[in-house]
């Protein structure tokens, strides 16, 4: 093929295969960067951060609230809240926090955190049946200098 | 010899396709970049409820800082754009700070804080606001590097560092 193939057409050619080659890539490669985000630390969505898990009815007259809290997390102790949504009828208990990791906070003083996991059992009363809500508000930030906003989550377990 | 005015040809056609195809992908991405990249002009309202457009600020090289009073890495980020608007203010910079947050706090560390750049002050419309401008996490501080005529020339999620900073807005200022 060598020999039959004359060596400045073969040269063109290879030279138009990569103009080609050139031709798809560069403006690709150049749009990246126009819209470059700042070198910096990538952060999780939300959900990701602090994934809570559904709400499990433990036991007659406790519900366990629970979250997996990614690496270099934390969500504040004093930022949770538990409602009751539904029934009309069902009413929470003070909820039994697990102990809390103090965090020095230069702007809010000695703060109380929480990071891995976090499980709270909140009771309810005995009475109520069948499926029941609650809405969960909870915040939280990254090691790296990131805060998400207040979170609320509506949860339901029934029995 | 014919042989080898045929592969020119062949070769010239295929440089020539190239050449449409790479003309055509790049007409296609500057399109799209320069859709993405134009900022919306967005509105927000100030302390006093005045209403205010991001075109207000056109040339100058704009950096819109959202933030939140309950935000500690936010709080922290500020001092340096403070320093960052009276160092580099008479060379074009302008930051604005936007609050996801209610009047009082705000004005509490505005004061607190020596804030010497116009604060808007909203919440769904903060939100919103960064939405526009391309955040994808919904968390703060979230800053936008706007440059004067209008194009978006950054982003980032979290708190800079003054070196950071520096280098963010180093060779994009206006004069």
């Amino acid at each position: 093929m060598r020999g039959v193939i004359p060596s400045e057409a073969r040269n063109l050619v290879r030279r138009s295969l990569v103009a080609a080659l050139l031709g798809m890539t560069l403006p690709a490669s150049a749009a990246d960067g126009l819209l470059k985000k700042a070198d910096g630390p990538q952060f999780l969505p939300v959900d990701q951060a602090f994934e809570i898990q559904p709400l499990e009815w433990r036991e007659d007259g406790v519900l366990e609230v629970s979250w997996r809290i990614a690496k270099d997390y934390y969500l504040y102790r004093d930022r949770l809240r538990f409602t009751a949504s539904a029934p009309a009828s069902l009413k929470l208990g003070a909820p039994a926090l697990p102990p809390s990791l103090p965090y020095e906070d230069e702007h809010f003083g000695q703060m109380q955190i929480y990071r891995d996991r976090l499980v709270v059992r909140v009771p309810f009363n005995k009475d109520a049946k069948g499926k029941v809500s609650v809405t969960v508000a909870y915040q939280g930030c990254a090691d790296a200098g990131l805060c998400y906003p207040p979170q609320t989550r509506t949860l339901e377990a029934g029995r | 010899m014919k042989r080898r005015e045929l592969f020119a040809v062949l070769a010239l056609c295929l440089l020539s396709a190239a050449a449409g195809f790479g003309a055509w992908r790049w007409w296609q991405v500057q399109q799209a970049a320069e859709l993405a990249q134009q900022r919306p002009d967005l509105e927000f309202r100030d302390l006093d409820g005045k209403p205010h457009k991001l075109s207000e600020w056109d040339g100058k090289l704009l950096l819109l800082n959202f933030w939140a009073t309950w935000c500690t890495p936010c709080l922290k980020e500020i001092p340096l754009l403070v320093e960052a608007q009276r160092e580099f203010g008479p060379r074009g910079l302008q930051i604005v700070g936007l609050a996801m947050d209610q009047r009082d706090p705000v004005e509490a560390f505005r004061t607190r804080l020596g804030i010497n750049y116009p604060i808007m002050l909203g919440e769904v419309d903060i939100i919103s606001g960064m939405d526009a401008l391309g955040d994808e996490l919904g968390a703060f501080p979230f800053s936008v590097l706007i440059a004067p005529d209008g194009r978006i020339l950054d982003r980032t999620s979290g708190g800079l560092s003054r070196e950071e900073l520096r280098d963010w807005i180093d060779g994009k200022l206006p004069m």
